[in-house]
């Protein structure tokens, strides 16, 4: 393996947003109605039987930030299976850049960048859900927007490398049926880790959305302390740790 | 000047199967030079390679004075590339495919839209610059992938079957252009099974089986060499296929076995001609092609034709 080079990496980059920008509007409702949904249902009608907590903040109010750190997980996940999926296997678009000076190095680092903007834009779409509904305390959640990049960075190789390894389609749901939704509900976004049993609490840190859920509640409630810093560092280095698998394994997929 | 391409002793090992097994070839500037074989001869892996797409097991390409396993993002800017299986890019319309692919190899935008309009143009896609992929016909999509490959002006072309799955129409018109492309210089390096292919457009072929090297050179001198001008084929009655076989090999002739048929190489030899048609026998006269090259070189016929 070698560095990617950025440069070469943008072209994959911008090839996504093209294709993205002539077929958006399929996918525009979705984006804003199911945050409406998510947040409507679960912030008011259940946080109307969970009352207040952690500091007499309001069920609603504590449980957005970690939905849009799920929401970021999801979409990066979702266009690393099933997207990247299709242009590796069906529409052989990976075969067809490989072929020019384009090398899996600068591949992998343009999906993942690409991956990256597809966190950012579902997690600006649940903040102006949030905004609407007033579950927005500090000027701090624009930082929701890098946040949100640096948390599709994580997940965007992880699902990348399932699909390196995917023998069909198929087999990618398992990104989401033991990976994504077990760790949806575990990362201290519905409760409190601390809510855990104690043996768990460990195990659970070490998942990628706690960090991220537990950064997005900071900057969402305008908390920050160091806990934060060091969930940050933690995605900057599991970002780099998935970067490097995915890559390693497309290479071995693509490269024979 | 040194040759644009130098295959020396070029080896492709997968887990269980050797899929090039040590062939050297030379290509020279500005020649269009073909690798012909049935499937499954190694033509494709031998053409991944030395586009620097996959990695040799062992020996070494030389592009244009650059090491294929060593600098494969040089040797890859500097070459077009139209690979055996259609992957257009079908989320953008016909010209962005070109411009997309562009940024690939990083060019500047104003030229690469000088380059991708003539290019359409040169293909006869210039009045589609905007439909969607899926819309074009096979024969369409086919020139559009050659049209992309010369998007970065590229020293040499490579083609991988660029003619497979095109009705007889869509293949001339395919064949029509790369006359065209090889008339302004450009060095041209195709693998196909289609005999046809080979002779129309090369100059030079390399005839590979089983992942060797079994003959090279022009495509009228290994016909010459190997088959003579004319073919007699002559279909013996059932059952006596062995004994007419035997005969003819002990007039000295040089025969071969093809299916129900004996293939006779002999230039014109209108005695024979009457002798075997009073004979009963079916007989028909043609010339000789580089299949019948391959027969006598492996005793076998191209398992796939079109």
């Amino acid at each position: 393996m070698e560095a990617p080079n950025a440069f070469y990496a943008t072209a994959i980059w911008r090839r996504h947003r093209d294709a993205f920008l002539r077929n958006w509007t399929t996918e525009a409702g979705g984006v804003f109605l199911e945050p409406l949904i998510v947040l409507g249902a679960i912030g008011f009608g259940l946080g109307q039987f969970v009352g207040t907590f952690e500091g007499d903040v309001d069920y609603a109010t504590f449980v957005t930030p970690g939905i849009i750190a799920g929401y970021a997980m999801f979409h990066a996940l979702f266009e690393g299976a099933y997207g990247a999926y299709l242009r590796m296997s069906m529409h052989r678009v990976f075969d067809s850049i490989l072929a020019t000076p384009m090398q899996v190095e600068d591949l992998v680092l343009g999906e993942m960048l690409w991956g990256a903007s597809r966190a950012v834009m579902t997690a600006i779409a649940v903040l102006i859900v949030a905004t609407g509904f007033g579950l927005v305390e500090s000027p701090l959640a624009l930082l929701v927007v890098p946040s949100a990049f640096l948390v599709g960075l994580v997940f965007y190789p992880i699902a990348l490398s399932a699909t390196a390894l995917a023998p069909s389609i198929n087999s990618l749901n398992n990104v989401f049926t033991l990976l994504a939704v077990p760790m949806y509900f575990l990362s201290g976004i519905f409760f409190p880790v601390s809510g855990l049993p104690d043996w768990i609490e460990p195990i659970v840190w070490i998942l990628p959305l706690t960090p991220a859920a537990h950064l997005m509640r900071g900057l969402v409630l305008g908390h920050l302390d160091l806990s934060h810093l060091a969930a940050t560092l933690a995605l900057v280095a599991m970002a780099i740790f998935f970067g490097i698998l995915a890559t390693f394994l497309m290479r071995r997929r693509l490269v024979t | 000047m040194n040759p644009i391409v130098q295959v020396n002793d070029l080896v492709k090992q997968y887990k269980t199967l050797t899929a090039v097994n040590g062939i050297s070839f030379d290509v020279q500037h500005g020649e269009c030079f073909g690798i012909l074989g049935p499937n499954g001869a190694g033509k494709s892996s031998t053409i991944r390679i030395l586009t620097a797409i996959s990695p040799a097991s062992s020996g070494k390409v030389v592009v244009d004075d650059l090491d294929v396993g060593r600098q494969p993002r040089a040797v890859k800017a500097i070459l077009g590339v139209v690979p055996q299986e259609e992957n257009l890019d079908t989320d953008l319309p016909v010209l962005q495919n070109l411009l997309v692919y562009s940024r690939y190899f990083r060019m500047q935008q104003d030229i690469a839209l000088a380059n991708a309009r003539e290019a359409l143009d040169f293909f006869q896609l210039g009045d589609r610059i905007n439909d969607k992929v899926e819309t074009l016909s096979g024969g369409m999509k086919r020139r559009l992938i050659i049209a992309r490959a010369l998007i970065n002006r590229p020293k040499i072309i490579v083609l991988d079957e660029p003619t497979t799955g095109l009705d007889p129409l869509g293949r001339h018109r395919v064949w029509e252009r790369l006359l065209e492309l090889r008339r302004q210089g450009i060095t041209t390096i195709l693998s196909t099974h289609n005999m046809e292919e080979a002779t129309a457009l090369c100059q030079r072929i390399i005839i590979m089986d089983g992942g060797k090297i079994i003959a090279r050179g022009r495509p009228t001198d290994l016909i010459q060499q190997f088959a003579g001008r004319e073919v007699v084929e002559v279909r013996p009655p059932f059952g006596r296929l062995d004994q007419i076989h035997a005969d003819l090999l002990n007039r000295g002739l040089r025969v071969q076995v093809a299916g129900t048929a004996l293939l006779v190489y002999s230039n014109k030899d209108q005695a024979l001609e009457h002798e075997l048609t009073s004979d009963g026998m079916q007989v028909l006269y043609r010339t000789a092609n580089l299949e019948d090259v391959f027969l006598r070189l492996t005793g076998r016929g191209f398992s796939e034709e079109d």
